[in-house]
């Protein structure tokens, strides 16, 4: 993996805005959608990065039948009325889309750092808006990218398990609007029905007991960019919960098992020394210096500590961190020119289906991070 | 004038659940009282600060309920206030429900 630097398409702006990344600029007015740099990789790297993600989804598979074979829900910080939903819907299979695997990579070592199974972001940049990068600029290589392709495939094999209007449900923001615009597009390429509708309003029918929406229409299946470790502790949890099998919801609720990281220091225990995880425990102690401190539960790279030769050398504030902590091994990822690539590798349903690469400018991936488009050889 | 006869005549009756403050709620957090406020059966064991109203007025969720009673009038058939909202979206206080992009996310090095 190698980064170079590039002029800038002269009207970069105007067609990604055109393509769909209406928020292509960070609040200081810098580019978010970064394209004055690319990474180019070989084949044989992007080849071991497949891998590593398909490996890292077995280990995932394996680790939610641990969990729900050995109770692991309280370690999880998982509200125990949730749990039978959780269980069920793991016997029941109901539809998964997606999920990106966040690694680091040097070169030689892919290792995991968290996996955004449940509501993760960056889709537009990572599947349409550096694929017309590629098409401009270099069409003659290679990109690991058929995200779309596999989305719109993943919705034809879900037709006839999903309602025939699909609902898509948001915040009210620009990120999250063009996520859900963009996946509604792919379940429309796929022959579905599809509605947007903010999650405030998303209403409950206490007559009929169904979630309706503006039109008091029954909700049938719901694809929701809304973490569940909110939704399962707001005022509709006891109608989600009421309802769980008349409304169909895209993630299911078991991914609560998968998009949390106490995951992390389960995984490593089951799997100690595998090469694609770095270990990870529920104490410091175990570590001698080097170590990165995370809630359990949180977003946007929020509360996270970073330890190195036994000194705070970079730290995130928020206000999450009440279920607890995790710690993992620090892994170096490599400098570019100052820039520090974190890998985003999407599943889509059990495919590998691309990457995307965030770079920052310090040892955190937090919301100063820009989107950098990659190519292969 | 005939159409508002016929109005008048088929004016309903809304049955709401409210907090202590008569904020309308979901209907859910009243089924642990009967019609007259009393602890169903099997429930009352900690305090509960929601109650049906009984209202000629339909108030909408998050609405405060006015002008009503907290004991349905005899003979009188009322109807849930309907589609409650608001139910979701208030752990967001201002950011994204995803993870990972332009809001930021993940953890590296």
């Amino acid at each position: 993996m190698i980064r170079k630097s590039i002029v800038p398409r002269e009207n970069w702006k105007e067609l990604t805005e055109k393509q769909g990344l209406i928020y292509n600029t960070l609040d200081d007015g810098t580019p978010y959608w970064d394209e004055s740099a690319y990474y180019e990789f070989k084949s044989s790297e992007i080849d071991a990065i497949e891998k590593a993600t398909y490996d890292l989804h077995q280990l995932y598979l394996d680790a939610a039948q641990y969990i729900i074979d050995n109770d692991w829900f309280e370690r999880l910080g998982i509200p125990f009325m949730i749990v039978p939903l959780i269980k069920d819907a793991w016997e029941k299979e109901p539809p998964a889309l997606y999920g990106r695997f966040d690694l680091g990579y040097d070169g030689k070592n892919i290792k995991l750092l968290e996996y955004n199974a449940d509501t993760p972001t960056t889709l537009v940049e990572a599947s349409v808006i550096q694929w017309f990068w590629l098409q401009d600029l270099f069409p003659m290589y290679d990109q690991f990218n058929s995200i779309h392709d596999k989305l719109v495939a993943k919705w034809v094999d879900l037709k006839d398990y999903v309602d025939k209007k699909v609902y898509f449900a948001h915040l009210n923001n620009n990120e999250d609007f063009m996520t859900v615009a963009y996946l509604s597009n792919t379940a429309q390429n796929a022959g579905l029905g599809t509605k947007l509708i903010l999650m405030e309003d998303i209403g409950w029918d206490e007559k009929n007991r169904y979630f309706a929406d503006l039109d008091n229409n029954q909700m049938k299946t719901i694809f929701k960019l809304y973490p569940y470790e909110w939704l399962v502790n707001e005022q509709f949890a006891g109608a989600f919960r009421d309802s769980i099998n008349s409304t169909q919801w895209i993630e299911p609720v078991w991914k609560m098992m998968w998009s949390n990281k106490a995951i992390l220091a389960l995984l490593w225990e089951l799997n100690p020394n595998h090469p694609n995880l770095l270990p990870t425990y529920f104490t410091s102690q175990k570590f001698s210096g080097n170590y990165v401190k995370k809630p359990i539960l949180a977003r946007e790279g929020a509360n996270i500590d970073i330890i190195g030769e036994e000194h705070l050398i970079a730290s995130t504030g928020g206000t999450y961190g009440e279920e607890g902590f995790v710690f993992q091994e620090l892994f170096h990822i490599p400098e570019f020119d100052g820039n520090y690539p974190v890998i985003g590798s999407w599943m889509i349903d059990q495919d590998a289906a691309g990457i995307g690469i965030r770079e920052s400018k310090t040892l955190i991936t937090d919301n100063r991070s820009r989107f950098v488009p990659h190519l292969f050889k | 004038m005939a159409a508002l006869f016929i109005t008048s005549c088929e004016h309903e009756h809304y049955r709401h659940c409210v907090d202590n403050t008569g904020k309308v709620m979901p209907d859910s957090l009243c089924n642990c009282r009967d019609e007259n406020n009393n602890y169903r059966p099997g429930f009352g064991m900690g305090y509960m600060p929601f109650l049906w109203y009984y209202s000629s007025q339909r108030y909408g969720y998050g609405d405060y309920a006015r002008g009503g009673s907290y004991a349905p009038s005899p003979g009188v058939s009322y109807s849930s206030a309907g589609v409650g909202r608001g139910g979701f979206g208030s752990s967001a206080h201002g950011s994204g429900g995803g993870e990972g992009g332009h809001g930021g996310g993940g953890a590296g090095e």
